[in-house]
């Protein structure tokens, strides 16, 4: 992993998770690859968190899994987004932007008294 | 979650792949590691540079095996609960299903399961409101009931108020005494307020009576010393009912000035609502101020007049107690020739209060304990019976793959629901009642006012029938045959396996005839004892009689101003039409207990054997109004006037008490320094209770002096809203406060009188009828299925040349081969448990044969017409239509 990579922002992390899941369910090394290939390997995500992740997403039912078998024929646990998962995706996301927007817009504007 | 597997093929998915939470965790970390190193060889890396790497990225691989072990196992629980939540679901389905197609089986379980459980909810409800639970006072284990036991020795007379300052201050056994006058009089005090005139009851009590029992006050502060002092301010402490009747629930209310009798009287204190002090001591009658009893000499000469009570010190026994009062009342007889004999016992003052109770409370309780388990019976029966009619649709679940644990989920699932069902119905039955029977006020029980619904009671009610819910829930799928092909055959035929079940199932009929059987004789002897109560001679005749509470609004100036004001009041009663007598009279049968010692001129009388005499001060016309009838002399008439000689009529057991060899006509009774000469003789009334024997009987006149509490009694032909019409157009001129009371007849005392015993003859007369129709559907179901499952033996029967007589008489025979089996039983069952209601009779013998016969004469009907119908269906049974259906 290069020496630039960025520590993940906390919770963060699920909602990268359930935005790999929206476009199909996937097993957990796949998820690893689609955020990796997403960001570039930029983001600096221990694979273990990721698992954590998913248990946590499991269990507040915002994924399911089920067992099924990779093209290799292997066993795996799937994953795949609930409806509510869906709807808490949305909500993260119009909440991440307007966060983003914020404090990007501070952090760029000229110095000066408020 | 739509996108979730649904738990059918989730559960399918489990039965191929029947792996652990833990293997499954331990796979997923396998997998992902495989797949790492893979993809970092491909990159480039040596297989042992991969597998590190792809090792580290992971992070701690054994913490992390951990955590997604757990994490599985978390899974796992939740699966495995959603999964019986599902199944719940699908069985409550069912069971709705199920029992909606049989609706007048739960129609009938619910109804059974509710009516048991609410009745032995009120019942214990009220054994635990009445006898079980402590009295509402401090310490009421160690507070002693004290009477002054009578010459005859069961009499319970009162305490003179001198020996009762003496025994409080010498004895050593009781740490406190305290009293109220026995005889103080209902709706004596006039409370006049804006113009309205309100007759209220004052209950004088010693000064530290309402401390003495532990009460504290609601607003303001008890009596103190000074104000028990004869003479002193007049002061009063309110019942919590009076405060808020009339006085609105004023909280300022202390320190103020009432109106009684037309004297300032000052509010000093409320008790609580907790202390109901009629309640506890006069069961039935009103009480609605306390005012202090002063332990003067002047109302020590009243003679017995203290209803005492005491409360033991720590450690002593009653038996110590009582053992020291009698001889402390022995020396203070002795000692003060002057004063009235002593003879104080020391008993438990709960037994006082609810000792009449208990016994008949506990038969209630035993009753309702057997209602309970014939409802427990009948509901098993009865599932027993719909079991083994769904004998085949089990089997072919069972064929069809389902488990034995599927099979009993599910009829368990449908009894509890029929018995959550009834529960709830019976919990709402309890509730209602028992409000119900708490507020009655035609009762004279004791605490009946305190009695709530006493959840443990309820509970266990519940438990009963939720615990045979789950017996025949579990047991008949348990029983259901491990051979499909046997219960499809046995499903068809009678075979032998259906025979165990119908053994079983007639065992359960044959143990409720018995227990109804014990109800029904139970219930028939106090029926009996109450019916011997009633028809005890009253001495009087209470039809047609009509009582009104008069109430004069003043006070009279003298003897001669009453006796006009009440003479006019008789006249215009009489006038009215429709009134064929009326008369007056200041304590009517039934109402009071005031006795006073009579001796015979010329005769002296042992000391502790005094003759004694009811007392009554009557109007004229008196004797014929009651119906009572004059056996010798004559009755009051206007010569007597209060300086004319003094003159009584006695009854005919105290002319026979005083002179047994003589006519009492003429003769003298002395009363104190005075004689008042026998005039009448007339018939014995019944005064006290129904039950109790005759005695004597003093009537004075009116004219010649009265107390302040005066009834006004009318024979009349009119209904009673018609002659308070007339009463009070005649009497509005001179009796405004008369016109404010309603007329009562005077039934109603009488009844009164029978209350506690009727209370008890309705509950226990009604757990019998159910109890008799419990065993009456029982019977009905058990023979009725066993007609269905014999339709084609019996086919067969006919077919072969039975005629439909002989096929009804083998039914019938069955039918009362049971009922006499189980009566037989019943007979031994009561030979048992009845001896012990003995006290409870009146005029029967706990073995009386007619309610035995009775008991079975009924059992036996009810057995016979719950067979009939079934015996009825299986004469009619159509040989050729059974034979080519089987």
């Amino acid at each position: 992993m290069n020496e630039s990579s960025l520590p993940i922002v906390k919770g963060t992390l699920d909602n990268l998770v359930l935005k790999a899941l929206c476009w199909t369910p996937m097993h957990g090394f796949e998820i690893t690859q689609w955020v990796e290939a997403r960001s570039s390997g930029a983001l600096d995500i221990r694979d273990s968190a990721l698992y954590q992740a998913l248990h946590r997403l499991e269990e507040r039912d915002f994924v399911t899994a089920d067992w099924g078998v990779t093209e290799n024929n292997q066993r795996a646990r799937y994953y795949r987004i609930t409806k509510s998962g869906r709807a808490r995706l949305a909500a993260e996301t119009t909440l991440w932007i307007r966060y983003a927007k914020t404090v990007t817009d501070i952090l760029t504007s000229a110095p000066g008294p408020a | 979650m739509s996108a979730e597997i649904r738990p059918g093929i989730r559960r399918l998915l489990r039965f191929i792949t029947p792996r652990s939470a833990a293997r499954d965790a331990d796979d997923e970390i396998r997998l992902h590691l495989q797949l790492r190193t893979e993809q970092l060889i491909a990159e480039g890396m040596s297989p042992a540079a991969a597998r590190d790497e792809a090792e580290r990225r992971f992070g701690e691989v054994e913490d992390e095996r951990r955590e997604f072990r757990n994490a599985a196992r978390r899974r796992e629980r939740r699966t495995r609960w959603r999964d019986w939540l599902d199944d719940t679901r699908a069985d409550l389905r069912y069971s709705f299903r199920t029992l909606r197609r049989d609706g007048g089986f739960t129609a009938f379980a619910v109804a059974i399961v509710a009516l048991g459980i609410g009745a032995s909810a009120t019942v214990f409800s009220l054994v635990d409101g009445v006898v079980l639970r402590p009295m509402p006072f401090r310490d009421p284990s160690r507070l002693v009931w004290i009477p002054n036991i009578g010459d005859n020795g069961t009499a319970e007379w009162r305490f003179q108020v001198a020996h009762f300052r003496d025994v409080a201050a010498r004895n050593q056994s009781l740490a406190d005494m305290a009293g109220y006058y026995a005889y103080y009089s209902i709706g004596d005090a006039v409370l006049s307020a804006h113009g309205e005139t309100q007759r209220l009851t004052r209950v004088p009590v010693t000064c530290n009576f309402i401390p003495f029992l532990g009460v504290s006050l609601e607003l303001g502060r008890s009596f103190s010393a000074d104000e028990c002092v004869e003479g002193s301010a007049r002061t009063t402490v309110l019942t919590d009912g009076i405060w808020r009747d009339q006085f609105g629930a004023d909280r300022a209310i202390v320190g103020k000035t009432i109106t009684l009798n037309e004297q300032p009287v000052t509010v000093i204190g409320v008790v609580p609502a907790s202390f109901d002090f009629a309640s506890v001591f006069t069961p039935g009658a009103p009480a609605d101020l306390f005012v202090p009893y002063a332990l003067s000499d002047n109302n020590s000469r009243t003679g017995n007049s203290l209803a005492t009570i005491g409360r033991l010190k720590p450690g002593v026994s009653i038996e110590r107690a009582d053992a020291e009062l009698v001889g402390l009342g022995r020396q203070l007889t002795e000692e003060f020739r002057d004063r009235n004999t002593l003879r104080p016992r020391v008993r438990s003052l709960e037994r006082h209060v609810n000792g009449q109770f208990r016994p008949a409370l506990l038969v209630l309780a035993f009753a309702v304990g057997a209602v309970m388990l014939i409802v427990a019976l009948n509901l098993a029966s009865l599932q027993f019976a719909r079991m083994t009619a769904r004998g085949r649709e089990l089997a072919v679940r069972l064929a069809l793959g389902a488990s034995r644990g599927q099979i009993v989920r599910q009829t368990l699932t449908e009894s509890l629901v029929l018995v959550a069902g009834g529960a709830l119905l019976g919990i709402a039955i309890a509730f209602i009642v028992t409000r119900y029977v708490s507020h009655l006020r035609a009762f004279d029980i004791p605490l009946l006012s305190r009695v709530t619904v006493n959840i443990a009671a309820l509970v266990a009610a519940t438990l009963v029938a939720v615990l045979t819910g789950v017996v025949v829930g579990v047991v008949p799928a348990w029983r259901s045959p491990s051979d499909p092909n046997d219960a499809m055959k046995d499903g068809t035929r009678g075979a032998t396996r259906g025979r165990t079940h119908a053994r079983m199932r007639s065992a359960l009929v044959v143990s409720e005839i018995a227990v109804a059987f014990v109800l029904i004789v139970a219930s028939s002897l106090l029926l009996r004892s109450f019916v011997r109560v009633l028809d005890a001679d009253l001495g009087f005749n209470p039809s047609r009689l009509a009582r009104l509470r008069v109430d004069p609004g003043t006070r009279f100036k003298g003897l001669a101003e009453g006796t006009t004001y009440y003479d006019d009041v008789l006249r215009r009663v009489r006038a009215i039409p429709g009134v064929t007598a009326a008369s007056l009279s200041d304590m009517l049968p039934f109402t009071g207990d005031r006795s006073w010692a009579m001796p015979a001129e010329g005769r002296t009388y042992p000391r502790d054997n005094m003759p004694e005499g009811f007392v009554r001060v009557i109007g004229t016309d008196y004797f014929r109004a009651m119906g009572i009838p004059i056996r010798a002399g004559r009755d009051f008439g206007d010569t007597e006037t209060p300086d004319s000689p003094a003159v009584v009529i006695v009854n005919e057991s105290m002319a026979h008490m005083l002179w047994p060899d003589r006519s009492a006509i003429g003769q003298r009774i002395r009363q104190g320094r005075n004689f008042v000469t026998v005039i009448g003789v007339v018939g014995d009334v019944r005064h006290g209770a129904l039950e109790s024997p005759f005695s004597g009987e003093v009537y004075f006149s009116m004219h010649q002096g009265f107390g302040a509490r005066i009834d006004l009694i009318v024979r009349t032909t009119l209904p009673l809203a018609q002659l308070g019409t007339a009463a009070r157009t005649a009497l509005a001129p001179v009796a405004r406060n008369a016109t404010k009371n309603a007329w009562t007849p005077m039934q109603d005392v009488i009844d009164h009188v029978a209350s506690s015993r009727r209370f008890v003859v309705m509950l226990l007369g009604g757990f019998a009828s159910f109890a008799l129709l419990l065993a009456a559907l029982g019977i009905y179901a058990l023979i009725s299925y066993g007609v269905t499952q014999r339709r084609q033996e019996i086919g067969i029967r006919l077919a072969l040349g039975a005629s439909t007589s002989v096929v009804r008489g083998s039914i019938m025979r069955g039918t009362l081969g049971l009922a006499i089996i189980g009566m037989a039983l019943g007979v031994v069952g009561a030979l048992v448990i009845v001896p012990a209601m003995h006290g409870l009779l009146f005029g029967v013998t706990w073995s009386d044969p007619a309610s035995f016969v009775g008991a079975s004469g009924s059992l036996l009907l009810v057995a016979a017409l719950a067979g009939l119908l079934p015996a009825q269906r299986a004469a009619r049974v159509d040989p050729s239509v059974v034979l080519r259906d089987g």
